[in-house]
């Protein structure tokens, strides 16, 4: 502040100072993550399933997928104008597979927002309380879901509370917060011992201002690349829910098209059109998410990179 | 250790000498110290072995096979024919019956069977009150047994239960008589393995969640088995058992789902028996008064809207479609076997398949279209909205539930569908939060147990929705008190035709069970009821003993399986692949970034 040299421009507040050096950051990790080959071709992907989930209205009529109105003539092999065939409704599998993104992105995208949040916070509060009693208890808790099975847990959660999208979203989320909440942990174990956070506190900052401005900002990173490979979890979850038969029967997922197909003899009977489309794009999300997450990783973490 | 290694090399010998080509005629097998062995496949476990607590298919199967009841259901229609009895006379008013048995039947133990076995079955299915048999006697029954081969069945009300006929099966009293004052717990408890039965076949050895085996009756009474064993392989996944049929490790499978039809109707050495089943999917309304919830859609008391749904519900479309047509379109609360109770409705009555009359009806009635095209209920105001639950684990009925939202959609009704397992719909049944739901029901041959689930006085106890008409009580009652089946048949109908008309529930479909069995290995079965009966016993065990391996058995290897392409399996199988090396690396990374 009293650089006398930058005091004749207009002086930055520190807020603007404070943007202009994420936009700097943002830029910068932009540029790494666009040499990276394996995130490109992820993001690439990632985008396309996710803009084909939002105008899937548009490309799929619901009358095509309602089973009393399908037009298609049911159980078939590829024909004209059903590309993927037919389900024993004679709806096309190809629309099934387009319908089916929303529900699979919604829940994947929708129970990683309610992990990582309970991740986050739990991971920040014990990482910045870290030694305490609070630290402890919390870190029990988050042992105990590393620990237990999670498909057991997920399996008797969803038969307790029932079938619904919202409800597996919930059981996903409860189920896979405790991996991030570690990682998170630890990185507010390291940040919070940084000079910045020890002058904060100096200064008299309250924990609560010190968490805010200083510690999740520098966790964000670690939350985000995490994030994202915990979608790709998260859609293989829901969908090994629904093949169990413990997904929402009347949403439309990936999963539940794949557990009709099983439902209704498809491995027997060689519908082969039927299994395998859903399965394909099912493989082409997470795979996509995937790289896409272990790329962040690469460039948010100094460690990774090459 | 050493009986069940010797089985072991036994069965593998059977199926290596099937797998090689060899013929399995009888005499060969006779002559060889190998047993020969009839192969059934089934998708549920046995559950209970005792015949005084049967719950699953297979405990049902076992017990037929093994037990003889005091007649036998006949081969065609189901009536009473002899067999342990072989007459029973009514005194004029049919309050005193004497029933003469045959007198050289032994149990397979060696002891001889004597009509006091049978006075002691039914008294103690009357002592221990064992609801599963208990309904067949009146509260003064009793029973007398002047000699070894007659029993005198009294009752001080007239009654024609020992011609239904009662569907028991008659146990040892000198094996059970020890029970018989016990409690009924511990009755229910007794495994008796190996049995003591009258049967063609006792069950020796049973392996839960395996399989279960029967060997042959050295003492039946009938004619010899032809086969010296049978043994049932548990098969939980119907795909397995599909393959398993087809290559040839088992000769015969039984309750398969009727989506797999395509599959096994292509395979030339397998032929598919679709037998009338002994169950039907069923769409009942609420109509309030059961359960602490209860808050039923006051429109669906309005016989014009049941009707109106009933109209718009494309029934065929259902059975194509949810069983791929091996069922046929429900009309009236019995299924059409046995033929004597079911109610053909006449044309003219039928409520035919119509969404275009269905409207105009809803629409005379004043049930407008409001808010997204769902009808309003002119007297209260609320939406025509069905909370509908459906039981998943019933065969075919999400499918239908799933077409009727659509078929509905049609008529301005909208569905809110359900689909949960079986403890949830009773609980949804014991609440009564719901409108309609779609679960399935079974009887016995006699329609007096299906037709008491409509009458009023069964609320909160087998009725679905607590529907309540005194004319439907009445003629209930009526038919309850008639002995004579020819005078009680269009009392019967009657019932049946209210019932029909007033929609207090839909039948949607009697499905097909489908069994089926390899023509090139076993031959010879007796199906009950009729040509489309059931192979595996259910109602009879003649077809146990009438069944022989095929003449000529030959190439049992026939793995020519028509799944999906080698490069159909090849993209799943790199997918799943895929799928692992990803997660392991994931998870490694994740170790790392800890670390």
């Amino acid at each position: 502040m009293t650089d006398t040299a930058v005091a004749k421009q207009p002086v930055p507040t520190a807020r603007q100072l404070v943007w202009r050096r994420r936009r700097q950051a943002v830029a910068r990790n932009w540029l790494l993550y666009r040499h990276n080959r394996q995130g490109i071709v992820g993001l690439g992907v990632m985008v396309f399933f996710i803009v084909l989930a939002l105008v899937s209205p548009l490309l799929v009529s619901p009358a095509d997928i309602e089973p009393a109105t399908a037009q298609g003539i049911p159980n078939s092999p590829p024909y004209s104008g059903y590309p993927l065939g037919t389900d024993n409704f004679g709806r096309s599998v190809l629309d099934l597979v387009i319908v089916g993104s929303r529900i699979s992105l919604l829940v994947g995208i929708t129970a990683t927002l309610v992990a990582v949040f309970l991740g986050a916070t739990i991971g920040v509060i014990s990482g910045y309380y870290g030694g305490t009693r609070l630290d402890t208890g919390l870190n029990a808790v988050t042992n105990w879901f590393l620990v237990i099975p999670w498909l057991v847990l997920a399996i008797v959660l969803s038969a307790i509370l029932g079938a619904s999208v919202w409800i597996i979203i919930v059981v996903i989320g409860v189920t896979s917060w405790a991996q991030p909440a570690r990682l998170i942990r630890a990185q507010a174990l390291s940040v919070r011992e940084r000079p910045y956070v020890e002058r904060a506190r100096v200064l008299g900052c309250s924990d609560r201002t010190i968490v805010a401005r200083h510690i999740l900002p520098n966790v964000a990173p670690v939350i985000f690349a995490n994030a994202i490979l915990t979608v790709a979890v998260a859609i293989l979850t829901e969908t090994t829910l629904s093949i169990l038969g413990l997904g929402d029967a009347t949403a439309i997922s990936w999963g539940v098209v794949i557990e009709q197909a099983f439902s209704a003899g498809a491995m027997t009977n060689g519908y082969w059109w039927w299994l395998v489309p859903p399965g394909v794009a099912i493989v082409c999300v997470t795979l996509a998410f995937t790289m896409c997450g272990y790329a962040l990783d690469e460039v948010l973490n100094p460690k990774l990179r090459r | 250790m050493q009986r069940n290694a010797r089985r072991l090399i036994a069965a593998s010998a059977a199926v290596l000498i099937a797998t090689l080509g060899l013929p399995l005629a009888t005499t060969s097998a006779e002559e060889s110290s190998a047993p020969s062995v009839l192969r059934v496949g089934v998708p549920n476990d046995l559950t209970s072995a005792n015949p005084m607590s049967l719950r699953s298919g297979s405990d049902w199967n076992v017990a037929t096979i093994q037990y003889d009841m005091m007649w036998m259901f006949g081969n065609d229609d189901l009536s009473a024919q002899p067999g342990l009895a072989e007459s029973c006379d009514p005194n004029e008013d049919k309050t005193e019956w004497t029933c003469t048995f045959r007198d050289d039947v032994l149990w397979s133990d060696g002891e001889p069977f004597t009509s006091q076995d049978v006075a002691f079955t039914f008294q103690l299915i009357i002592d221990q009150g064992i609801s599963t048999y208990s309904g067949y006697f009146t509260p003064t029954t009793t029973f007398e047994t002047p000699d070894d081969t007659t029993l005198i069945w009294k009752s001080e009300t007239p009654t024609n239960a020992p011609l239904v006929p009662p569907w028991i099966y008659i146990i040892p009293e000198h094996v059970w008589g020890q029970y018989a004052d016990g409690e009924k717990v511990e009755l229910k408890g007794v495994e008796n393995i190996p049995s003591v039965t009258t049967g063609p076949f006792t069950l020796t050895e049973v392996n839960r969640g395996q399989n279960w085996t029967l060997e042959k009756n050295p003492n039946y009474w009938g004619d010899e088995p032809n086969f010296d064993e049978i043994r049932f392989q548990l098969y939980t996944n119907q795909d397995a058992m599909a393959q398993a049929l087809k290559n040839g490790e088992i000769d015969v499978a039984t309750y398969f789902e009727t989506s797999l039809l395509p599959s096994l109707e292509s395979d030339p050495d397998i032929t598919v028996q679709r037998n009338v089943s002994d169950w039907w999917l069923n769409l009942a309304f609420n109509f309030g008064g059961q359960g602490p919830n209860s808050d039923p859609l006051p429109a669906l008391q309005d016989k014009t809207v049941r009707t109106a749904i009933a109209m718009a519900i494309d029934k065929q479309g259902i059975v194509d479609k949810a069983y791929n047509g091996a069922a046929t379109p429900g009309t009236s609360l019995i299924r059409e076997v046995p033929a004597q109770w079911h109610y053909d409705v006449p044309e003219e009555d039928l409520i035919p398949f119509d969404p275009d009359a269905a409207n105009a009806m809803l629409d005379d009635a004043g049930y407008k279209r409001g808010d997204g095209g769902v009808r309003v209920d002119p007297a209260t105001g609320d939406p025509l909205v069905i909370r509908m639950p459906i039981s998943q684990e019933t065969g075919g009925a999400l499918t239908a539930g799933q077409l009727i939202v659509g078929y509905l959609d049609e008529i301005g009704v909208e569905v809110k569908i359900f689909p949960v397992n079986e403890g949830k719909m009773y609980s949804y049944w014991n609440q009564g939060d719901w409108d309609a739901y779609i679960w399935y029901w079974t009887g016995e041959p006699d329609p007096d147990y299906q037709l008491s689930t409509l009458d009023s006085k069964q609320c909160g106890n087998l009725s679905d929705g607590c529907w309540s008409n005194p004319q439907y009580d009445a003629l209930f009652a009526q038919q309850e008190k008639i002995v004579d089946p020819e005078e009680r048949q269009p009392v019967v109908y009657d019932a049946l035709a209210l019932s029909y008309e007033e929609v207090p529930s839909i039948a949607l479909a009697y499905p097909n069970n489908v069994e089926a069995y390899r023509n090139d290995l076993v031959t010879n079965f007796t199906p009950v009821p009729g040509d489309n009966g059931y192979l595996i016993p259910n109602y009879n065990n003649i077809g146990m003993v009438t069944v022989q391996p095929a003449s000529g058995a030959d190439s049992a290897a026939n793995s020519s399986s028509t799944g999906m392409p080698a490069w159909a399996w090849g993209a799943i199988g790199a997918a799943i692949v895929l799928g692992v090396v990803l997660v392991a690396r994931r998870g490694r990374r994740a170790d790392d970034d800890e670390g």
